[in-house]
């Protein structure tokens, strides 16, 4: 059995295009946090006293918000700087992952030919990829998660991977989803419901598996399964869990029709993936979370926080996204009543889950199991890094 | 970017017959505006590429000076091999933080004035 190349190690950006994406990380850095609180402070010190002058009262929603803001100069820039980041971060990968692409090809089908982790790789040529998926390109990523360029392509997982690193590169070590959602559910289970051992745990939306293979380090004895409609993010992730030698299986299926017996898994979870599609999905998926799990087991899905959670201020800018990042279910998704969806599914209304888990990496250790054990009555706000919204319910 | 790359759309496999791979610049969907006027919009993405590029250049300059102060001499596989250490990525990620904050100074400038009571 021959050593599987990394594939999440073998694209080297040239020089100028490795301090391409390192500019972007840092850019992004700015954006997210300086020129937002700069923007901040313009809406709370000019634009919201002059809509309460004009109105006799605060904006309602977010949406009042973004027609009070549009056309400010700081909300103009900010979302220009934002916007073009975000196709500036693809960009700054492709062609690091154009060249190395027939060498990842071939680590990838070496991965799925030897397994020798142990996982596995199952593509369906003739699934019919979701509308959802097919009719924008999610992120703003040219080619989203399914398009192929090549034989046994594996571009689109590369672009993933590679770009969520130049992403989030210039957040600092807080603020790093990647993986970083799966490890804070895991060891919430495991704080929270030490008696609780999934034997099978589904990962939907698994895209190239970032948020999947920490359920494999922390349940080693767990039968892992991730689903994705995208083949180059599947290739992508197989290759990547088999070269850290985690057996996980990998297989192209859509969240809507599983095709998994009932009453199969122990665990059935999700990171950043029902805001991507429609809202009629969302709850036909529900209902197969809720056919699929075994009673007893736990269906927990990390999510952005719904509308009802947040502020006003802080739904216009989460909401930016829905409008301007091909993320077109993403304010609808908020919106929804989570613990009507969840019944309507048919979890029961005293078993369900709506909890707020802290990120395990960047929050205190004592403080972390405080929160999962119930007994912590700090509450930390809600953003990306420092606490998940999580929702769902036990069977 | 500052290389032309041929466009593709594709969703299927195609057989790419050896030759390199070339994929998509561009996502599928509506592009978005910002301003009344759309050429003001397309005047800041040349703009933030502009930034980066000049930003690429300061690092590439920077590594020659570093590989002119221990070697004496530059070699342009030198500079491709080239690869910092974290201390000197952590002044970079300054240098670079700095370099934006001072092109998009204006962003700051009237959160600044409010804050300051005017």
């Amino acid at each position: 059995m021959g050593k599987i190349r990394n594939v999440g190690e073998l694209v080297e950006p040239s020089h100028d295009e490795g301090h391409r994406q390192r500019f972007i990380s840092i850019l992004r850095k700015k954006v997210l946090m300086d020129f937002a609180r700069d923007m901040k402070t313009v809406y709370e010190q000019k634009v919201e006293p002059r809509f309460e002058h004009v109105n006799r009262r605060k904006p309602r929603d977010g949406r009042e918000i973004r027609r009070a803001m549009r056309h400010e100069p700081i909300y103009e820039a900010w979302s220009s700087l934002r916007y073009n980041a975000q196709f500036m971060t693809w960009w700054s990968v492709q062609p690091a992952v154009e060249r190395s692409l027939p060498t990842l090809i071939e680590a990838a089908r070496d991965a799925a030919r030897q397994s020798p982790a142990g996982g596995s790789l199952e593509i369906d040529r003739n699934l019919a990829i979701p509308g959802y998926v097919t009719q924008l390109d999610v992120h703003q990523m040219p080619g989203c998660f399914h398009s192929e360029y090549a034989k046994d392509d594996v571009a689109q997982g590369a672009i993933y991977h590679y770009g969520a690193n130049v992403f989030y590169g210039g957040l600092g070590s807080n603020l790093k989803p990647k993986g970083d959602v799966a490890r804070s559910i895991a060891h919430y289970l495991k704080a929270r419901f030490p008696k609780f051992q999934p034997k099978r745990i589904l990962d939907m939306g698994c895209t190239a598996g970032s948020n999947t293979l920490p359920y494999k380090e922390l349940f080693p004895n767990a039968e892992v399964h991730g689903i994705d409609v995208g083949a180059p993010c599947l290739r992508f992730g197989h290759a990547l869990a088999e070269a850290q030698g985690l057996a996980v299986h990998f297989h192209q299926r859509s969240a809507e029709a599983p095709g998994f017996p009932d009453n199969h898994f122990d665990l059935i979870t999700s990171s950043f993936f029902f805001h991507e599609v429609s809202v009629p999905a969302t709850q036909r998926i529900l209902k197969e979370c809720y056919r699929m799990l075994k009673p007893g087991g736990a269906m927990i899905h990390m999510e952005l926080p719904p509308t009802a959670l947040t502020d006003a201020y802080q739904n216009f800018y989460y909401d930016w996204d829905a409008l301007y990042n091909n993320e077109p279910h993403y304010e609808r998704f908020r919106a929804m009543d989570f613990p009507r969806a969840l019944m309507a599914a048919g979890f029961k209304r005293d078993k369900l889950h709506l909890v707020r888990i802290p990120n395990y990496a960047s929050t205190p250790r004592e403080e972390f199991l405080a929160t999962a054990r119930g007994t912590n009555t700090k509450r930390r706000e809600h953003g990306v890094g420092r606490v998940w919204f999580t929702f769902g319910g036990w069977k | 970017m500052a290389k032309a790359r041929k466009k593709t759309n594709g969703t299927k496999a195609k057989s790419n017959g050896g030759q390199p791979v070339r994929l998509p610049i561009h996502a599928k969907g509506k592009r978005a505006g910002f301003y009344r006027d759309p050429a003001n919009d397309q005047i800041f993405s040349f703009i933030i590429m502009l930034t980066q590029e000049l930003s690429v250049a300061m690092d590439r300059i920077e590594t020659i000076e570093r590989l002119l102060d221990k070697n004496g001499v530059v070699r342009r596989k030198d500079i491709e091999a080239y690869r910092p250490g974290d201390a000197e990525e952590t002044e970079r990620t300054a240098r670079r933080d700095a370099y934006i904050g001072r092109v998009f100074q204006i962003l700051h400038e009237e959160a600044e004035k409010l804050e300051a009571g005017h």
